[in-house]
């Protein structure tokens, strides 16, 4: 497998990367910290489509951004907007329905409910990974949409 | 053995106990980061990445098909957010996957103070070659060492090309940094 030739050279490069590029500390603490949002007994709906890959080379810089995520029974498209620093998230479940949205990125939460046609929004989120919760009324779990970087 | 024990960990992690969590994060930690930093993010878009790989595992503990290869598995979607990050930042995401040199047009990593002459000319060399290349050899230089099947996964590449490919990159490498030691030791030759 491996060249033998070859080995002091990996052994040098790991010695320069570990020197000058070291994963920060601050990354591994909150990678260790996402373990507090684990969510038990949750469905999770997949992100199953995200203009930003499948529409690449179109996208102009202020286009907004569409999230497809998948569960079971539940579809929730999602539009993210721009709007300077933060985000403006317009939301469809389908099938429509009325349902209590949770937003969750680190460090905060936005609540929003659907209206009768399944539509939600939420303003001023900031531009982190975010995750929603949905929980329909009468649920007996929530489905949580997969973490995705907005 | 370590297989075993990664999939004991995401099995204890999966019933909610931190302490597992904390030891796989320390042992992949550095695998998630080294994939970001061969895509050539900068350390804000990186530590994104991280922190989105992490949550992606998180909400899959439980459902993983192959615990015994989560490395593998945290690889490949590190490198699915790093491509959505290029995509998002508007970059030419044709030439990620493509064996061609970096060169000198783009800027090579954040300067960074290296004391010793040979490992600042290893380090810009390492700037220099293709961004498959980058990406291969960041991902074989962390400890503790991946199996090939994590690089496959952090590449996109079959397993079986990884060796091939690994021996062809750490050739460019050499021959880079040799041209640099060539240039950097007549430059001290005429200057002294």
């Amino acid at each position: 497998m491996a060249e033998p030739a070859f080995e002091p050279l990996l052994a040098e490069l790991r010695n320069v990367v570990d020197q000058a590029d070291p994963i920060p500390e601050p990354v591994v603490a909150a990678a260790k910290a996402v373990f507090t949002w684990r969510t038990i007994d949750a469905e999770l709906a997949e992100l199953v489509a995200d203009s930003f890959v499948t529409a690449a080379g179109t996208r102009t810089a202020d286009a907004a951004r569409l999230l497809t995520f998948q569960a079971d029974d539940t579809e929730v498209e999602v539009e993210i907007a721009a709007t300077g620093a933060t985000r403006r998230i317009t939301g469809q479940l389908v099938p429509p329905g009325p349902a209590e949205i949770t937003i969750r990125w680190a460090g905060g939460s936005v609540e929003a409910r659907t209206d009768e046609l399944g539509r939600f929004s939420a303003d001023n989120v900031p531009a982190l990974a975010v995750s929603l919760s949905i929980l329909r009324r009468g649920a007996g779990r929530p489905v949580v949409t997969s973490w995705v970087s907005i | 053995m370590l297989e075993r024990d990664t999939a004991e960990l995401l099995a204890a992690a999966g019933a909610g106990d931190s302490t597992a969590w904390d030891a796989l994060v320390e042992r992949y930690a550095r695998l998630v980061w080294a994939v970001a930093r061969g895509f050539a993010l900068s350390a804000a878009d990186a530590a994104d990445v991280s922190q989105t790989t992490w949550l992606r595992l998180v909400e899959h503990l439980g459902r993983l098909r192959e615990p015994e290869h989560l490395g593998g598995w945290l690889a490949a979607t590190a490198r699915h957010e790093c491509l959505r990050i290029l995509r998002k930042n508007g970059r030419e995401v044709v030439g990620v996957d493509a064996d061609i040199d970096v060169e000198s047009g783009e800027p090579t990593p954040e300067a960074v103070i290296l004391d010793n002459e040979r490992d600042r000319l290893l380090w810009q060399s390492l700037g220099e070659i293709s961004q498959r290349c980058q990406v291969l050899l960041r991902a074989l230089a962390t400890t503790p060492p991946p199996s090939y099947q994590d690089v496959s996964a952090a590449l996109g590449m079959p397993v079986g090309s990884i060796g091939p490919t690994r021996a062809r990159c750490l050739d460019h490498l050499k021959k880079r940094l040799d041209l640099h030691v060539g240039t950097s030791q007549r430059h001290t030759d005429g200057g002294a």
